[in-house]
């Protein structure tokens, strides 16, 4: 009976010992492997002896030669028993050894979120990420022949289709002392290499963080989305009647329902959390200005931002309304004389049609009309948004929609050499814009403010094709009236905006496909109309010849992007 | 705001409250629990405070390391000198003359290192030349990880100095055959009294005097007995406040309370209960038979224990010479 339970103690051990060993051999030939294996062959001939020994025991009565072979057997499986014993607690041994040393050592993961290195504690972690966008964009009844005479790209003829990088960035963002997040981007896209983001936000408090660097602004909804989540290829009107990356200092903080738990949040602006808040002090530099290195000021003038948002519905057991966000932002600064004409390019200081980018409203590109010679304009006074916005996402379904009322506060200066002939005006520019767009994954996965997750990444050969999601949207701006019309006389015209070469309102329609293969890669294809109205089609007049005002052609443009973001 | 009030008052009303992190090597389990109640119980009563002492144990070696890497000890008692005075060399969380603190170099209480043999002693073993003998399977941790293994070690070499005298390369054969004779080098003490008695490996136990007699009461002395060998090692397992962590945790005077109470009469007396050497002339009169008399060396016959552990433990020292063949 004893001997019965100890073979069963054994072929217990041998077995658990096995596959105990097998984890740490991974395909490499280890020697413990062969060591077990003869020892689970000398315990199986063991077992077959031992069953046969009644057998033996009968024959021992003709004779002791069988009894004495038992005996043997006993004290050899004996052996073999401490054998395993010991083998197994060597085992238990190392693996707490390894166990413990795996605690020690830092962490390096390889995967589709990037590299990413953690210290052994957990308390640091740095993560190098990246992302490129490769676009082509193809603009439709453009040419000439149905345009007016005089007319070229810059009126929205003849636009160039074209291939871009639109975006190819790297950064490293992370964790140190398990409070301090920082991020540091560089892009590298476009034709200049520059620092998009550089922040270190001391979160010690959650409800009262501060980040310290060149960050996003907290207004426009859309463009706190990260940069590659967005459901279209571009960004709609009222992105760009807010600041973009500016240099300055942001408290913020998240709340959590009473009764949860808070969110970790990834960055200075949180969507996860029951309430959140921010409130900045940034340098300032005006709408829609380039990120690329605005990194100094020259003015004592700041500009002061805040911005509330909350998931009211969030936890009240009402699935339908729990991703509904509403909030609302602002802004305030009084700039003295800056410059709201830094460049001539689509990122800087102008307007721009959404997924097009062409600019149709530049504040530097206004030249000497006749009889008006202005020729610069700069912020000089009260500058003021107010950003109401909103999101829901239930399930496949996703609306965003949000208003901004914009105003600020122009000088115009005819730039005269001597001060009898300088001519000045100001007007205080009200301008507006709004979009709403609406989303819907076919595929059915959850539709969220930060994109979609394929639940099955693109895999022909196993009947997987990721996620498909189509998207519509409809985006207007007006700009303010005052500043088309006529500040001057009938013979001395002074013209803040020239009419030939700006539009008074933009309304765009877009739709589109988004092709989620995985959760990295996305293939985006989207065809948008702009229309416009109030000019900004016709060339520049004489004094001789008068002007003829007319409406900017409609831009039609078919859009993709292949997308990688890791 | 409200919240905020009551939070704030809450935490006053908690002030009354003190709590200590023991960070401690293997065998000390029991002792501690012991002593803690014992220390909390007479820190009420003369201070009215409520004290809750928490205990970390493992390698001596280990904890040391933890307590280096963060671990909030606001006293450690650990099983050799050369482990607590990492916590000056590497992070400078204690004074560099730490020893000189509390009596007796810091250490309240000793031990030494015996053995444990199965009920009758089937493979006769008296000494430590015993444990060379081939079919002798040894238990005990590895020297690497644990501080009892280095106090192990050490009263194997003082034993075979005794016995080959000058001649270094027998000393080193003879501790070289103790090892390979190791059946298993568990990381800690403790956990060579587990593969030892619970798993039912190997012919003997070398381990702390303490270690064994907790063997004896906790699985019978029916199934175990203790072998004294002629001669070990004095160990002194030492204790120190931790300067850097009481300051900031505000308990600087109940850490050394705490420590100071182990020099008592009644902390001695737990000491001895636990099997631990007394330092008390009077306690150690009173528990005199309970340890046997054997010749002890002491530390410094290795040079102190910088140079012990620099000759023999460091990484290419000599138990890795011995020992890295197996």
């Amino acid at each position: 009976m004893r001997r019965k339970k100890q073979n069963l103690k054994l072929a217990a051990a041998v077995p658990g010992l096995l596959a105990a060993f097998a984890l740490p051999a991974h395909g490499k030939s280890d020697p413990r492997d062969a060591l077990l294996e003869r020892l689970e062959k000398r315990v199986h001939e063991l077992e077959q002896k031992l069953a046969a020994q009644p057998a033996a025991a009968k024959d021992a009565k003709q004779g002791g030669g069988a009894l004495t072979s038992a005996s043997g057997d006993k004290q050899a499986l004996d052996d073999l028993g401490r054998k395993v014993r010991v083998l197994e607690r060597k085992f238990e041994v190392e693996k707490e050894v390894a166990t413990d040393n795996a605690k020690k050592s830092p962490k390096f993961e390889m995967g589709s979120d990037g590299l990413r290195f953690t210290s052994a504690e957990g308390d640091h972690t740095v993560r190098l990420r990246g992302s490129l966008q490769g676009d082509a964009k193809v603009f439709m009844d453009d040419n000439a022949r149905n345009a007016p005479s005089g007319s070229n790209s810059a009126r929205g003829n003849n636009i160039a289709d074209r291939f871009e990088l639109r975006q190819a960035r790297l950064w490293l963002e992370g964790t140190l002392w398990k409070d301090i997040d920082f991020k540091i981007m560089q892009e590298f896209g476009g034709s200049t290499s520059s620092l998009f983001d550089a922040y270190i936000d001391a979160n010690y408090l959650p409800y009262a963080a501060l980040s310290v660097g060149k960050q996003k602004t907290p207004l426009s909804l859309e463009r706190l989305q990260g940069d590659a989540d967005g459901n279209f290829l571009e960004r709609a009107y009222p992105t760009y009647l807010a600041s973009n990356r500016e240099v300055g200092v942001m408290l913020h903080g998240s709340f959590a329902k009473p009764g949860y738990e808070l969110e970790k949040r990834s960055g200075p602006v949180d969507f996860k959390n029951f309430v959140s808040y921010q409130l900045g002090v940034f340098n300032g530099s005006g709408d829609n200005t380039s990120p690329a290195n605005v990194t100094t000021d020259t003015k004592d003038d700041k500009e002061f931002v805040g911005r509330i948002f909350a998931h009211p519905f969030q936890h009240s057991g009402v699935d339908i309304l729990d991703g509904l966000g509403v909030g609302i932002a602002g802004s305030w600064e009084q700039p003295m004389n800056r410059a709201v004409a830094s460049g001539t390019t689509a990122t800087a200081a102008s307007l721009v049609s959404p997924i097009g980018q062409n600019a149709f409203l530049n504040y530097a590109n206004q030249g000497a009309r006749a009889n008006s010679g202005t020729s610069t304009i700069t912020a000089n006074g009260d500058h003021y948004r107010l950003y109401p916005q909103a999101y829901w996402y239930y399930g496949p379904y996703g609306l965003l929609g949000e208003y901004v009322d914009s105003s600020q506060k122009l000088l115009a200066s005819n730039g005269a050499a001597t001060a009898a002939t300088t001519v000045k005006k100001t007007i205080q520019q009200d301008n507006h814009a709004w979009q709403i767009q609406a989303s819907y994954v076919l595929t059915g996965e959850d539709n969220t403010f930060q994109s979609v997750k394929p639940r099955a990444p693109f895999d022909p050969s196993a009947g997987n094709w990721g996620a498909f999601q189509v998207v519509g949207r409809l985006s207007g701006l007006t700009v303010d009236k005052a500043s088309f019309s006529n500040l001057g006389s009938t013979n001395s015209q002074f013209y803040l905006l020239d009419p030939t070469k700006s539009i008074q309102k933009a309304n765009s329609f877009a739709v589109g496909l988004n092709w989620f293969l995985n959760k990295n890669v996305r293939i985006m294809t989207d065809f948008e109309r702009t229309s416009f109205t109030g000019g900004g089609g016709t060339g520049a007049g004489t004094a001789a010849s008068p002007y003829r005002v007319t409406d900017r052609p409609s831009e039609n443009v078919w859009g993709t992007r292949f997308q990688l973001v890791f | 705001m409200a919240a905020l009030v009551i939070g704030v008052l809450g935490g006053g009303a908690a002030v009354a409250d003190v709590a200590l992190l023991n960070v401690s090597y293997d065998p000390t389990r029991e002792l501690y629990q012991q002593y803690n109640a014992a220390f909390a119980k007479h820190w009420k009563e003369k201070t009215g405070e409520t004290v809750t002492v928490q205990q970390s144990h493992g390698g001596g070696g280990k904890q040391a390391r933890a307590v280096i890497d963060g671990l909030n000890a606001d006293v450690v008692t650990l099983a050799l000198a050369y482990d607590v005075d990492q916590l000056y060399q590497k992070a400078k969380l204690i004074p560099e003359d730490w020893q000189s603190k509390f009596p007796n170099n810091s250490a309240p209480y000793t031990s030494t290192m015996v053995f444990v043999v199965r009920k009758g002693n089937p493979k006769g073993i008296k000494d430590w030349d015993d444990l060379v003998k081939d079919g002798v399977a040894n238990v005990q941790p590895n020297p690497k990880s644990s501080g009892g293994a280095r106090w192990n070690y050490l009263a194997a070499w003082a034993f075979a100095q005794k016995k080959f005298g000058a001649n270094e390369a027998a000393i080193k054969d003879f501790v070289a055959k103790i090892y390979k004779n190791a059946a298993v080098l568990d990381t800690g003490a403790r956990g060579s009294t587990t593969t030892f008695v619970e798993r039912d490996i190997g012919d003997v136990l070398v381990t702390w005097e303490n270690e064994a007699f907790l063997v004896l009461k906790e699985f019978g002395a029916d199934k175990f007995e203790i072998v004294v060998p002629s001669l070990s090692i004095l160990a002194e397992p030492p204790v120190a406040v931790v300067d850097d962590v009481v300051r900031k945790h505000g308990t600087a005077e109940v850490a050394k309370a705490y420590l100071d109470y182990l020099y008592s009469k009644e902390g001695q007396e737990i000491a001895a209960k636990n099997f631990y050497r007394p330092r008390d002339p009077e306690i150690a009169a009173k528990y005199a038979k309970q340890f046997p008399k054997l010749e002890l060396v002491t530390i410094e016959a290795f040079g102190g224990w910088n140079k012990a552990q620099k000759t023999h433990f460091l990484d290419g020292g000599v138990f890795d010479q011995i020992f890295g063949g197996k």
